[in-house]
């Protein structure tokens, strides 16, 4: 068997697959990753079964040894990976690790949370069809801490060297606008109440966590009150309590509540409340179910490595490290440290 | 009144019955999900029961929202018979009081009762589970008498005992794992709601009956004694 062993965990990292599901009816929440865009093209740079659980980080992350040769992928937000001490072009490609390699990283500088997948995926038992992690029901592994190790797979090969180009990465800004679509409780709004959540901005509180994002803004008028006979949540739900500002509620929501809900942001636009942070702003905008479900699943553009190559230069005195990739297009798209 | 379909986002909707909690309006929650789960079709992913909705998750490649929508409006046609499974019963053993039941005596003081009184009426209902959820496995249990309706702590607990029997205000409960809380503690059974690692890990399904059994009651008139 072979370990990743985790040497500092970050801020806040946890093992996290697609979801538990199936559980929902007896209150247990699908936990799972928070940006499923930049968890699906980790997996997919390593050619992992797109249900792999992987390695998810907050804000700042944490340094990782490898106790045997693999492959690994960082996707998500930029926290300034170093291998074995040193940048390198290290994320959004498919990298080769030997053992005794030592991966870490410091903070975000735009977006929220970095993902660190392994060939094979990180192994851990299945609870109720899932390797997520809800800490308050003790289900998966819990909190990363010093000293913990991650079993993987070992003697593992890929098939092929993948990279997603530059131009092809998602850009987390922070100001983002959302699709949602609105109900179930539009009713129980003002149209003035409706009008303010759909043209204001609202900006994530520090008391936001993967349970939900508790967002700052003008209050959303009811007509009577907030409260409803409690009925089922689905991550995505936008609710409105009194105090009329509204909460996103995400991976680990609870799966029924009691408040007005005011609208649901759709699917493909679900990848960008997990790279959102305190005080970053959203706007919503309502688009109906029948485009909705028009739209494609947003994808991230992967491009076949054929070689790749590492160098230094010497510029008027300045030393550089240059790392160029030959890609399967014929052109090459290089990265300069 | 018609129950309404809406949305909730792209990939689940929520039929809403007559927003009342009563047991017949949560009956047709539960024989209608009942009614979709039969029709065994891939494009349903889960439902989630509640008092008097249901939200059910599918998949819009698999079926359409308006699709959708019409399939469940022919299945609520269909109603009237109310299909279900037979409603399983659980008898739920409990020691009242004591350390266990840090509360009961306030509980009991609070309506001018005796502590036995109090696990007399609390016992003596056939309580329904309308849904489960705020965490693994909790149920929302309805038919607790009236006369026990107690309001929560006020400050609560920041730490309750897995498998601890409360009252807060009308609503009588079990708490599946170690959490803080407000309610009223009375009671602690052994029987665990929530499992992991069992084959079913949830012990009780919505639309499920419930009864309390008195095991030991401790802090009445008679000190400890076991309960016939």
């Amino acid at each position: 068997m072979a370990y990743i062993k985790v040497i500092k965990p970050g801020m806040y990292s946890t093992i996290q697959d697609k979801g538990r599901f199936g559980f929902r009816k007896y209150g247990v929440p699908t936990s799972g990753v928070m940006d499923d865009l930049a968890y699906e093209t980790a997996n997919k740079l390593l050619e992992n079964d797109l249900a792999d659980a992987v390695i998810e980080m907050t804000l700042s992350g944490g340094s990782f040894e490898f106790e045997a040769d693999t492959y690994i992928a960082i996707t998500g937000a930029d926290m300034s990976p170093t291998l074995n001490g040193y940048p390198k072009p290290l994320m959004w490609r498919t990298l080769k690790i030997k053992k005794g390699d030592v991966i870490a990283f410091q903070s975000v500088a735009s977006g929220c949370r970095t993902y660190l997948a392994v060939k094979g995926g990180v192994q851990l038992p299945l609870e109720m069809e899932s390797r997520s992690t809800y800490i308050r029901a003790n289900l998966g592994k819990g909190l990363l801490k010093c000293g913990d190790t991650l079993k993987i797979l070992s003697n593992q090969t890929c098939g092929s060297m993948q990279l997603v180009c530059e131009k092809d990465r998602p850009r987390y800004e922070n100001r983002t606008l959302v699709k949602v679509i609105l109900g179930p409780h539009e009713d129980a709004f003002t149209p003035h109440g409706i009008q303010t959540f759909l043209n204001k901005t609202y900006f994530v509180s520090s008391t936001s966590d993967r349970m939900g994002y508790r967002l700052q803004g003008p209050s959303i008028e009811h007509k009577t009150d907030a409260d409803i006979r409690s009925d089922g949540i689905v991550r995505g739900a936008i609710q409105v309590p009194g105090r009329g500002e509204p909460i996103v509620l995400l991976s680990d929501c609870q799966t029924s509540g009691g408040y007005t809900k005011i609208a649901h942001v759709i699917t493909s636009d679900l990848w960008k409340m997990g790279q959102l942070k305190p005080g970053d702003g959203i706007r919503f905008e309502a688009i109906d179910i029948y485009s909705a479900q028009k739209m494609k699943a947003p994808m991230i553009k992967r491009t076949l490595i054929e070689s790749e190559r590492s160098f230094k230069i010497k510029i008027h005195s300045k030393q550089y490290d240059v790392h160029v990739d030959l890609i399967k297009e014929g052109g090459a798209c290089g990265e300069k440290n | 009144m018609k129950p309404q379909i809406k949305p909730c986002g792209d990939r689940a909707l929520v039929i809403l019955f007559e927003q009342e909690i009563n047991e017949s309006i949560n009956q047709q929650v539960i024989s209608l999900m009942f009614q979709v789960e039969r029709l065994k079709l891939q494009a349903i992913l889960e439902m989630i029961p509640a008092y008097c909705s249901l939200t059910v998750l599918y998949e819009p490649e698999l079926i359409l929202y308006d699709d959708l929508c019409y399939l469940l409006a022919e299945l609520l046609e269909k109603q009237e018979k109310m299909i279900c499974k037979e409603p399983v019963t659980h008898d739920i053993p409990v020691h009242y009081g004591g350390v266990f039941g840090p509360d009961l005596k306030y509980v009991a003081q609070y309506h001018h009762m005796t502590v036995e009184e109090v696990v007399k009426r609390h016992t003596k209902g056939l309580y329904r589970v309308y849904m489960l959820g705020f965490t693994p496995g909790f149920p929302y249990l309805g038919g607790l008498d009236k006369s026990l309706a107690t309001p929560r702590l006020k400050t609560p607990r920041v730490s309750i005992p897995i498998g601890s029997v409360g009252i807060a205000g009308d609503q009588t409960g079990i708490y599946p794992l170690e959490s803080p809380g407000g309610w009223q503690i009375i009671g602690k059974t052994e029987v665990s709601l929530f499992d992991q690692t069992r084959e079913n890990p949830f012990l009780l399904s919505p639309g499920d009956r419930l009864k309390f059994v008195a095991v030991t009651i401790e802090g009445g008139s008679y000190g400890l004694h076991k309960s016939h």
